[in-house]
Parts: C-alpha cells; structure tokens; sequence
C-alpha cells in the first residue's frame, strides 16, 4: 500500500506546462476596451442624474419660495377683513 | 526598482503595451496554476483572461513590497479560490433543488476524471487520482501544494503569495501530503492491496 500511495503522489514528477490558449491576449485586450467602453457610456448617465437632481431641488425650491408668497399675501387679506371684527373682543358687553 | 515595476508604472498610467510583456512571460505558469484549481480548460481560460485584466485594471495599487510575479500569482489565486467557492456553493444549492443545473442541464459535479495536460502520459492514471485527493484539501493545503509541487515554486516565493512565513509553508505542504496519502487509502482501499498481490 505504501508503495502504490508513493507512486501516486509521485505522479506529478516531470510535469510540464500547459499551454494557454493562443488568442488568450487578444481577448484580455478585448475585455479591457469593453471595459474602457463601458466605464465611457457611463459618465453621461450620472451626470444626467445629478442633473436632475439639482433640477428637482431647483424647483422644489421655487415652489416653496412662491407657495411662501402667496401665503403671506393671504394672511395680510385676512388680517385686513376681519380687523373690525376683532378689533373689540368684549362681546359681552 | 526593476524593469518589470517600471512597466507596471507604465501600464498604470494606461499603456497597454506592457501587457504584452506580462502576458508573455506569465500566461502558461499562471494557466498551468489555474488548471489545478479549476480542473476544467474552459473555465481556466476565463480565469487567465480576468487575472489579467485585473493586472492591468490596479496596476496603480501595485505596492513595491513584493515582485511583480509575486503579485501575479497572488491575484491567480485568490480568482482561483474565488471560482471554487461559487462552484461549492452552486453545488450546495444543486444538492437542494436538483442533481442538474437548470440553465443548461448538466450535471454540477465535478469532474473527476481530470488529467493535467503537463503529466507525462506513463503517469496519467495515477495523476487522476492524486488530482481526486487533492480536492479533499484545505484551501491553503491545496495553494501550497499546488504552487510547490505542481508549479514548482520555491517555498520562499510561496509564502510570499500568500503572506506567510516559510516555515507555516512547510508545515502545510507536509500535512497537505500526510492528508492525501490518508485519503487514498480511504478513498481507494484496495488498490494498494491489488497491486502487491498481482507482483507475486
């Protein structure tokens, strides 16, 4: 047994490498120009998306500011309409 | 700094050139490292294309603490562990859901029937079953026996890729050896026997 688990582990003795494939360099390089590519197809996208980002905060903000506006315009209406009303809070009397 | 650190310089900077170089002097010893991992040329295939695209894709990251082929074979190695992770994995799974693979309906289980395309073919035979064992072993048993007696390395340079020290090399090479020799005798218990009746 012993002999036969030498032989085995023997087995490798003399061994030679094996030979890649011959296109193997072409197509790493083809792989990195994918990649290239890829990574060149992409800037477009994000900055589209933070554009549109600045572009929801842009007009959220406008909103905002102009709904601020209106509001104000509102509560001065208010205030002027029913000055006479609570001018004189004695309604008991 | 050597030449071949230069190149790496320049290929960080974008030169594909230097890749022709590399691939040149590296691509059979790195195929042939692949190999006895994957077991399989077609996958072997996939993982040299990809250690080289990563050699090319953190050239920058390259630290000059260790060789540029040091560093070749550490990345080979880790793609390596990486393919048979996925693969057991996928085999887990198999387990559960079907003995097939639904994609393409093969079988999932390795081969075991692999020959190194570098044994000598008066040795085959018994190559198959050493290659058997081999996957019996721990990922480090299996790096370091691979790199020292399939690739030829030194000890040295082992420890290197793998950031150990030589002599934790040795231990494991020693019971990488002590383990496959225990598991051919389970895995083939009368085979020795066979043989010693055979010669008398």
């Amino acid at each position: 047994m012993e002999a036969w688990k030498n032989k085995i582990m023997n087995s490798l003795d003399g061994i030679e490498e094996a030979r890649p494939p011959k296109d193997g360099l072409l197509k790493v390089k083809e792989k990195i120009d994918q990649q290239k590519s890829k990574n060149l197809t992409k800037q477009p996208s994000q900055w589209m998306a933070v554009a549109a980002v600045i572009l929801l905060l842009f007009c959220a903000n406008i909103f905002v500011v102009s709904d601020y506006f209106k509001y104000q315009e509102n509560a001065e209406q208010v205030s002027t309409s029913y000055s006479g009303m609570i001018s004189n809070f004695n309604i008991y009397e | 700094m050597n030449d071949e650190n230069l190149l790496l310089m320049e290929m960080a900077s974008g030169n594909e050139k230097p890749l022709d170089y590399y691939y040149n002097k590296y691509a059979a010893k790195v195929y042939s490292t692949i190999l006895s991992y994957t077991k399989n040329e077609e996958d072997a295939e996939e993982l040299l294309q990809d250690v080289f695209v990563t050699l090319f894709d953190s050239a920058n990251k390259f630290k000059n603490d260790a060789s540029v082929s040091t560093w070749i074979y550490r990345i080979a190695v880790n793609k390596c562990l990486d393919f048979l992770r996925r693969m057991n994995s996928q085999k887990r799974k198999g387990i559960f859901s079907s003995f097939f693979s639904k994609d393409s309906g093969e079988t999932i289980i390795e081969p075991i029937d692999f020959v190194h395309p570098g044994v000598k073919l008066e040795n085959a035979e018994d190559a198959k079953l050493l290659f058997r064992v081999l996957d019996e072993l721990t990922e480090n048993q299996k790096t370091v026996f691979i790199l020292t007696q399939i690739d030829g390395l030194p000890q040295q340079e082992v420890a290197d890729i793998m950031k150990l020290s030589r002599k934790s090399v040795e231990s494991l090479l020693q019971r990488a050896k002590a383990s496959m020799r225990e598991k051919l005798e389970t895995f083939y218990p009368e085979r020795g026997k066979h043989k010693k009746n055979t010669s008398k």
